[in-house]
């Protein structure tokens, strides 16, 4: 057991290292500069001056030079500078990070308490008007465009309540009902999405779940079906809905980038949309890499998971 | 199909596979489609969206009353009326044919970009599945970078490097669609793998494209062709979601995407079948798309989990 | 004649209602337009669509910077807030400069008693350190206007209030370059130890003292209780809050969660406010010195046969188009090289001669037909480069592809995100590009820099990439000329040349500034550009 997790944990290395490779090439394969950008505004400001610019900012080095620099920061755990606004990228991110985290989880949340029921109920009603209208509703959170959605729910109240969420973030420690009064409807938003992808996914686990010969036997004992369903049907179906959710978190994580915008919410989506507008590069390479750590890393937990939820999985 | 035991009849659902599993091919075909349609309302419903999505995308010249980029420009929108059913936009065109013309653009990018992606992601499925070690270490080291890359740069990227237009929108699209289906796939592949004829045909010398492509895709066709109608739809919602962005299809080119974003979304309040007509378009175009691939899932495949 | 630059327009019928504050509740001290007294008290709440990517106003180029951050700071100069079109007052100078006879030594006096809000006084030394960190930024720090100063031989500080300026050759534009709304004074003592200390913080002399600054929210500031000018501001504090969706823009007023936002919505957005907001809005309008010019490359075929090029611009009915767009973007009124209703515009019957501005749009198409068989071009293609960025962009493009239909002409609009866009059109990688040009002022020395031939002094400007000595040698010219009205001529001149014979870059419709706001905001008074008067000092609420 030991020697996998360590061995998992190493796994996380090349992945993360292709990331950052990847990254840098990237971004310095797409044309464009944020120097040229800087003063895109303002007419009058000659090839002179940029180019000086440029080469105070090292952007006129060998990639190979800039690549190594890089790395070798990186290493010591330092990301540099934002080349936008000059201040070091771990500040940037930091102003960030808690409120894209806040609005993750509550996306969560919010997903879990609308999957768990629902992915059930339509599972025990399979085939029946029930199960029709759940899925009906589920597919409609993976069709509707998560910014349309979000655009209209902040229209729907400044012209039903005359009210609009916060503008100011508040962190929750401080003023829960600010805080939640502007992160909920976000949260509401994504949340569809997300818990449309979890209620389809115990839907079809809890089914598989009851074909299964001890769920029969129990029937057949005379077990009523309630107790059928909530013993053993969910209880055994529960690791992939775990699993779904835990990606899903992931991939939600660098997904908020459209619905940060629509809500004005401060996140790290939207300070990557920024970043790779305004060609950002320590930024981009370091939110990236965070974002595919945090995939990685669930990743990594749900394998854990299985290990520790599902007996029939040994990790020699 | 071959390789899972054919399962003992006990619900309506199995029984309709073992009759299906025990059918010559024509008649598995025309029985599986009368099935499909008698147990699957909700599928039957899905496909007759795409059908119609089909439709309007193949006789657009005869169906759209309008050029889609036809129209006397007089910078305000006109709502909709008996010669514009859905209204015009600022520059005159008629929203209804641009809706129909847009459904072009719809299905080349959701068509070509998870075609591209699923058989792309087959293959590199079915080759680690089946050479295994080094390679499969390889190439799911690869996948995984391409999984946990967010999107946006991914899109931003391509788009920026390569410069607009619809190709390039595809070609943002099929990226992230790779390594989903190549992960699936593997893992049915792996299954298939350490099938006793497959053991024997590589005993007997079988060359290894040769057994790839006759014993283990068509066992791992099923995965493939959920996988693509899931992606369908997503490719469809991802094209509007980067025209939000301003990294979709460019106008004045007829796209749901661009239809939504700019003046669709300046528009709202005083011209809102500007942004109403193609959201509802999108959003039955992937609900269709939906519906159809969870149904065919039940039907091909009920143990197989992509949500 | 800058008053009837000004317009503040009741628009639609559903702004009617809004006819008691839709004239604009001008000026300094007392507004003109009412006789109201300013009340004291109370918090500006205003939208600023993009974040300061740096505080120092001397580096930066973007609006971002100039409305959170102006209000810390003072000028020498600046433009009078009740007239924010060509009006320049004295802000920390005591009165305004004393020129010599051969106009090249400019004496300044300034205020006493003006203090940094950290406690020292403002003194020529200060000043002067300023300047130099603008004409010759020290290593690690740039300068992007730093061209603007090439007439300044030195600034020197004569006694503890006085700055003298010597000149190297007189222009008649010098006291607006004093008036650059980006020229923050700092700290001589803060520059001496640091010269990138502004970049992350702030200390100045104006009407409102730094709060704080929250990434991707707000800045806030509060008043500054020994601002210079007694009785101002008139503010106890403000709130700039940073949005960049444009519908949570018009939400954000629509709720009274921010009352103005200072540099221009759409016209959707302003008919939005107007309805939902029927008693509360007030509008005032007025043309921008921003135009999109269509860039032809000059070094590609056939954009190098100035018929081709004449034949594009004549194409364009501006006058209708104009109209036109105005009704969905952020365009309007058809002019020149100068801003259309400025100080230096040429009268509609001048321009209705030039090619590309004349009335008749079917003489114009059937010139256009002519030049184009005369140059050998038939079945033009080409890309019509372009950046993604909705307004105005998108629109206006998807106009001038319309028009050239009508002289057989088929352009493929090709949209690069801004950054590729910018590489793009400065390497001279195009056919025909949409560019841009925004400024500050209505002055010739700056809309026409990017009229100066691409090796000279044009250089990475003039995206049309051509030389033309002609025509630098007109663009000199005017600025030498110091009489307002010959230089006029001059200005003219260049015009008719360079867009109407030579159509090397040519405008289309120019901007238009839109500004729907609560109307209990007062003493703002909307000007030919988003730059100038963001002090603050003369803003104030009527209800709180």
């Amino acid at each position: 057991m030991q020697r996998y997790v360590v061995g998992r944990l190493l796994l996380m290395i090349p992945t993360l290292l292709g990331v950052a490779i990847l990254t840098f090439l990237l971004m310095r394969v797409v044309p464009g500069d944020v120097v040229a950008l800087r003063y895109s505004q303002a007419g009058a400001v000659s090839q002179e001056i940029i180019d000086r610019e440029r080469a105070l900012l090292g952007l006129d080095k060998p990639i190979e030079q800039q690549f190594a620099d890089w790395m070798g920061q990186v290493v010591r755990l330092d990301f540099g500078q934002s080349l936008w606004t000059d201040r070091p990228v771990t500040e940037e991110i930091g102003a960030r990070l808690g409120i894209t985290l806040e609005l993750a989880i509550l996306a969560a949340i919010i997903a879990t308490c609308i999957a768990l029921p629902l992915g059930i109920l339509a599972a025990v009603r399979q085939d029946t008007w029930v199960d029709y209208v759940i899925r009906i509703v589920s597919i409609g959170g993976l069709a509707l465009p998560s910014f349309w959605l979000g655009i209209l729910m902040i229209l729907g109240l400044v012209v039903v309540f005359r009210w609009a969420p916060p503008l100011v973030f508040v962190p929750l420690w401080e003023d829960p009902v600010a805080n939640l009064g502007q992160l909920i409807w976000p949260a509401l938003a994504v949340g569809y999405r997300y818990s449309a992808v979890a209620t389809r996914m115990t839907r079809s686990s809890v089914l598989e779940v009851m074909r299964e010969d001890y769920v029969r036997t129990a029937r057949a004992k005379g077990l009523r079906e309630v107790w059928v369903v909530v013993r053993h049907a969910v209880r055994n179906s529960l690791l992939p809905v775990i699993t779904v959710i835990s990606l899903e978190f992931a991939f939600l994580f660098g997904g908020l980038v459209v619905t940060e915008q629509v809500f004005n919410v401060n996140g790290l989506g939207k300070l990557l949309v920024d970043a790779v507008a305004h060609r950002d590069y320590p930024l981009i390479q370091a939110l990236v890499l965070i974002f595919s750590f945090v995939f990685v890393f669930m990743n990594f937990v749900v394998d854990m998971l299985y290990g520790v939820l599902d007996p029939r999985i040994r990790y020699a | 199909m071959s390789g899972r035991p054919v399962p003992t009849a006990h619900s309506a659902e199995d029984l309709a596979r073992r009759r299906y599993l025990e059918a010559t091919t024509w008649k598995r075909i025309r029985g599986g489609v009368g099935d499909f349609i008698r147990r699957r309302p909700l599928g039957t419903a899905g496909a007759a969206i795409i059908v119609v999505m089909i439709g309007a995308a193949v006789f657009a010249d005869l169906v759209a009353p309008y050029g889609p980029q036809e129209g006397t420009f007089t910078g305000l929108p006109e709502p909709p009326s008996l010669d514009h059913l859905l209204g015009t936009d600022p520059f005159g065109r008629d929203v209804f044919s641009r809706l129909i013309y847009g459904s072009q653009t719809a299905l080349l990018v959701g068509f070509t970009s998870s075609l591209i992606g699923s058989t792309l992601g087959l293959v590199l499925g079915v080759v680690g599945a089946y050479f295994g070690g080094k390679v499969d270490e390889i190439i799911q080291r690869v996948m995984d970078v391409l999984l946990s890359f967010p999107l946006v740069v991914i899109a931003i990227a391509v788009v920026a490097a390569l410069g607009p237009g619809t190709g390039n929108v595809i070609a943002a699209i099929t990226l992230p669609v790779i390594p989903r289906v190549a992960r699936v796939v593997r893992a049915s592949g792996l299954a298939v793998v350490r099938m006793p004829y497959i053991e024997a045909a590589r005993a007997v010398g079988v060359r290894a494209p040769r057994i790839m492509f006759r014993h283990m895709v068509p066992n791992v066709f099923a995965p493939y062709l959920i996988m693509l109608t899931a992606f369908l739809g997503q490719a469809v919602l991802l094209e509007a979601t980067l025209s939000f962005l301003g990294l979709g299809v460019v106008e004045p080119e007829p796209a749901w995407g661009n239809m939504l974003r700019g003046q669709g979304m300046q528009f709202l309040e005083q011209a809102p079948w500007l942004a109403i007509a193609p959201g509802v378009a999108i959003s039955l175009a992937v609900f269709g798309f939906n519906l159809f691939g969870d149904s065919l899932r039940d039907a091909l495949d009920p143990r197989l989990r992509t949500a | 004649m800058s008053l009837a630059i000004v317009l503040a327009l009741i628009l639609g019928a559903c702004a009617q209602q809004a006819t008691p504050a839709a004239s604009p509740t001008g000026g300094a001290g007392t507004s003109p337009a009412t006789g109201e007294q300013p009340k004291p008290g109370g918090e500006l709440l205003y939208i600023v669509t993009a974040e300061p990517p740096t505080f120092d106003g001397h580096q930066s180029t973007t609006f971002a910077t100039l409305m959170p951050v102006s209000p810390h700071y003072s000028l020498l100069y600046k433009l009078d807030p009740a007239d924010n079109v060509s009006k320049i007052i004295p802000d920390v100078a005591d009165g305004m400069p004393t020129i010599s006879a051969d106009k090249l030594t400019w004496t300044i006096k300034l205020k006493q008693g003006v203090k940094f809000h950290s406690g020292p006084e403002l003194t020529a030394e200060d000043v002067v350190a300023t300047y130099d960190k603008i004409m010759k930024p020290p290593q690690g720090v740039t300068s992007p206007r730093q061209g603007v100063y090439a007439s300044v031989d030195s600034f020197t500080a004569t006694d503890k209030y006085t700055v003298t300026i010597k000149l190297k050759y007189a222009t008649g534009s010098f006291l607006t370059a004093l008036a650059s709304p980006w020229n923050y004074l700092y700290s001589a003592a803060k520059l001496k130890t640091d010269p990138k200390w502004y970049e992350k913080n702030v200390d100045g002399t104006g009407p409102f003292t730094f709060v704080e600054y929250q990434k991707g929210s707000h800045w806030a500031g509060k008043k500054n209780p020994s601002y210079f000018e007694k009785g101002k501001p008139y503010l106890d504090s403000y709130k700039a809050f940073f949005i960049s969706d444009p519908n949570r823009q018009t939400t954000a007023i629509q709720s009274k969660q921010a009352m103005i936002e200072f540099r221009g919505f759409t016209p959707q957005q302003r008919d939005t406010l107007s309805r939902a907001l029927p008693n509360d809005l007030a509008i005032q309008e007025a043309p921008w010195v921003c135009v999109n010019y269509i860039a032809f490359n000059t070094k590609k075929k056939p954009f190098d046969d100035e018929r081709v090029r004449r034949a594009l611009t004549l194409a364009i009915d501006r006058w209708s188009g104009g109209e036109a767009l105005s009704k969905q973007t952020i365009v309007k009124d058809v002019g020149g090289l100068m801003r259309p209703k400025g100080p230096f515009a040429m009268p509609d019957a001048e321009l209705e001669k030039i090619p590309g501005f004349y009335r008749d749009n079917k003489k114009a198409v059937e010139e256009a037909k002519k030049l184009l068989t005369d140059a050998g071009v038939t079945n033009l293609t080409f890309e019509f480069l372009n950046r993604n960025v909705t307004t105005p962009y998108e629109p206006v493009a998807v106009f001038a592809i319309n028009e050239w239909k009508k002289i057989g002409v088929t352009a493929t609009h090709k949209v690069k995100e801004t950054a590729a866009y910018l590489a793009d059109l400065r390497a001279g990688n195009y056919d025909v590009g949409l560019d841009f040009n925004c400024d500050y002022f209505d002055e010739p020395d700056l809309q026409l820099a990017k009229f100066y031939s691409a090796s000279g002094l044009g250089k990475g400007l003039n995206l049309a990439g051509y030389d033309d000595k002609k025509l630098d040698g007109m663009i000199d010219a005017q600025a030498r000329e110091t009489d307002p009205e010959k230089r006029k001529k001059l200005v003219w001149e260049i015009e008719r040349y360079a867009m109407g014979e030579k159509a090397y870059q040519v405008p289309l419709p120019w901007w238009y500034r839109i500004i729907p706001y609560l109307k209990k905001v007062r003493g703002y008074r909307i000007g030919s550009n988003h730059y100038t008067t963001m002090d603050m000092a003369n803003i104030w609420l009527a209800e709180k």
